[in-house]
């Protein structure tokens, strides 16, 4: 074990873990309302699709399907930031543009023995890369190899000249990793806020009220944004606040795997699981495990208690005790 | 739009009508989608027409089509399950005669609360709860009209001190909930007047209230209707308001106009049979009966139907439960079998297409006749 002060560190992981739940809980509200609002506002075939849909993402492991996501997203920003698909593509054209025999025998041979092609090569270099200087050095060395190599790797240097990976600084890397797993966990816990904004615009959009506006010349997206979402505020408020601690969990849940928060930033699942990893007979540092789960538990229970709350306050057929 | 100086205590000469009707509706046939059985013919060749500070009442049972025609005035029948499947309603804009049957939504919104307005059966909620309603009113008014936000709601407080409601600054700043009914009924003919509409669609507009918040509503409507010079066409199933408040009356019984007449002649000489059904069980004061007389027992009577001018010449009244007398000509159209027949001059009851009418066919139903107004203070 590092010896990193453990107050600290669930301090901080909890600012993250939380910061995580509520900007998801932010993702799902927005998706669900708006694909429960459509198929609910639209109604017939539209509904029964849409809804189908949910139904087939309600049947599907929940944690499965966070986890799917999760890799996923990651191997995009991965490939995002390598660029290996963009090289390709620079490849290709070039090739194309070339008019050489698509065989592609000639590209092992000698650079120098096709002169137009590597002339090809370094206009396009040229026109990709921008700043001056790079310009000559970049030129420079595709020109040298040229003297030496063949043609087929002239044109991978040039190709990684011209698409270089993405230069991503430490922090924005992170702040990607978080953003992909706010994604994950977005992309999944919508589908409940989806039914429940579906029903309540089902009930809602046969209230005399909407007739009315209708017949005041509303138009349908006024009466959407207008007269059926201020309705719904109280629904999507419970079910938001309700939100936060299962997109929590999930997070924490995530994390304890790794596939979530890396280390060395903290979260109270990968403090978990450091902690975890530390039990033994020889010697427990079992406050390492503690605390962490301590924290977790005690605000997933406070918050599912301002959610029960809210959803009480907002119902009006409860009576006040 | 302002009404002229002239009043209409003096209706023109009979069948020679001399103004332009506002609102023309011409052999309307709407459907609606059953599902797995037939479709519902909800409503089928109806023909009414409705002039400039005329109220026409519509009377009829629940599902006899009152409302799906006064809805599709403004195209609100929701397209599917129901279908436009026939018919025009021709509507007297300011740049000319327009078919609202085939304007699209952009424009259909144009007319909706601004030329042709309309008001509910439920003042409770056809009210949104989370707004005032100032802004409710004032959204009528942004809609169509390209004015301030200031000046809409000085617009808005005419308007609500029009209808009658106290204080209407500080009552602009409430919620629905804190209106009792008859308060919210009139925000609701404030937010249809407020755009100064030519046409009012008044859709049972005091079933909800109590008698005498009802006779102030209607007296309300009355009083507006001569004011602004606007037409209103009045859906109700209440016989008593439709003596009161109207000055033509159309009564549909299936989906179909079976009687249209002027309302003293109406109520003076009923000639169809559902029509002296529907007069003949209210109870009336200061008469002692056992039970009251059901609209079953005179339409179930065959003598009853044979007591139409002309029926000697094989004028039959139309009735759905009966089968279609043996000279019947239908023709190709939406009620082809049933033909909306002058028996009287300005009084047409609905009859089979049979050999005689088809000899005889009359125009269709166009009374420009007002009530004479009653001598009381004027408000205004």
């Amino acid at each position: 074990m590092l010896g990193r002060s453990l107050l600290t560190r669930i301090l901080t992981g909890g600012g993250i873990s939380l910061g995580i739940g509520i900007a998801a809980a932010f993702i799902s509200v927005f998706i669900g309302t708006l694909y429960g609002g459509l198929a609910g506002y639209v109604g017939g075939k539209t509904d029964a699709v849409l809804m189908r849909i949910v139904d087939v993402l309600y049947g599907l492991p929940y944690i499965l399907l966070v986890v799917l996501l999760a890799v996923a997203s990651e191997a995009i920003v991965a490939g995002w930031i390598s660029q290996e698909g963009a090289r390709d593509a620079w490849v290709q054209s070039t090739l194309k543009q070339s008019n050489m025999p698509s065989d592609q025998v000639w590209l092992e041979e000698p650079a120098s023995d096709h002169p137009e092609f590597v002339n090809l090569i370094l206009a396009r270099v040229e026109r990709a890369v921008n700043a001056p200087d790079a310009q000559k050095i970049a030129l420079a060395e595709v020109q040298d190899e040229a003297a030496i190599r063949s043609a087929g790797e002239v044109l991978t240097t040039a190709a990684s000249i011209a698409r270089p990976p993405k230069n991503v600084r430490e922090s924005s890397r992170l702040l990607l990793d978080v953003g992909t797993l706010l994604l994950a966990i977005g992309g999944v816990s919508w589908l409940t806020m989806a039914r429940v904004i579906r029903g309540q615009v089902l009930s809602l959009k046969e209230q005399p009220f909407v007739e009315a506006a209708q017949a005041t010349g509303a138009t349908p997206f006024r009466i959407f944004t207008k007269h059926l979402l201020p309705n719904l505020l109280g629904p999507i408020i419970v079910y938001a606040t309700l939100t936060v601690p299962q997109a929590i969990l999930q997070e924490s849940f995530l994390s304890f795997l790794g596939i979530g928060v890396k280390p060395p930033l903290p979260s109270w699942g990968n403090l978990a699981a450091d902690g975890l990893s530390e039990l033994n007979t020889y010697r427990s540092h079992w406050w390492l495990l503690l605390f962490p789960c301590l924290l977790l538990g005690v605000t997933l229970l406070a918050l599912n208690f301002v959610g029960e709350g809210l959803r009480e306050a907002f119902d009006p057929k409860r009576a006040r005790r | 739009m302002t009404a002229t100086t002239a009043s209409a205590e003096t209706s023109p000469a009979a069948g020679t009508p001399t103004a332009t009707p506002i609102v023309r509706v011409d052999r309307l046939a709407v459907s609606f989608d059953n599902g797995s059985g037939p479709r519902v013919q909800a409503v089928d060749g109806v023909r009414m027409t409705i002039y400039p500070r005329q109220t026409l009442a519509v009377v009829g049972e629940s599902g006899c089509g009152k409302s799906v025609t006064a809805m599709s005035m403004l195209q609100l029948i929701p397209r599917p399950p129901g279908r436009f499947d026939r018919g025009e309603i021709v509507f007297q804009t300011e740049h000319g005669p327009v078919d609202l049957l085939t304007l699209n939504a952009k424009q259909i919104r144009e007319v909706r609360g601004n030329d042709i307005a309309m008001i509910f059966q439920e003042p409770m909620t056809s009210l949104n709860p989370v707004y005032t309603v100032g802004d409710q009113i004032m959204e009528a008014i942004l809609l169509h009209q390209d004015v301030s936000k200031t000046k809409a709601r000085e617009i808005a407080l005419k308007s609500m001190s029009d209808v009658g409601i106290p204080d209407p600054e500080s009552r602009i700043k409430a919620y629905p909930h804190q209106f009792s009914g008859g308060m919210r009924q009139r925000v609701m003919i404030a937010m249809a007047l407020a755009c100064q509409p030519r046409l009012l669609l008044a859709d049972e507009p005091t079933t909800a209230l109590d008698v005498t918040i009802q006779a102030q509503i209607l007296e309300l409507m009355t009083e507006l209707k001569q004011t602004r010079g606007m037409a209103v066409m009045l859906i109700t199933h209440d016989l008593g308001v439709v003596a009161e408040n109207s000055d033509v009356v159309c009564v549909m019984y299936a989906g179909r106009v079976v009687e249209y007449a002027k309302v003293f002649d109406l109520y003076d000489n009923p000639m169809h049979p559902y029509t002296r059904g529907l007069l003949a069980s209210i109870p009336k004061m200061h008469e002692r009966l056992d039970r009251l007389v059901t609209i079953r027992e005179i339409v179930e009577n065959e003598d009853e139907f044979r007591k139409l001018p002309g029926a000697s010449d094989g004028v039959r009244p139309w009735w759905p439960w009966h089968t279609p007398p043996n000279d019947l000509e239908a023709k190709d159209e939406p009620a082809g079998d049933y033909y909306l027949q002058e028996v009287a001059p300005e009084h047409w009851v609905g009859v089979w297409r049979t050999h005689a009418v088809r000899d005889h066919e009359s125009r269709p139903p166009d009374i420009d006749y007002r009530v004479p107004a009653k001598q009381s203070p004027s408000a205004s």
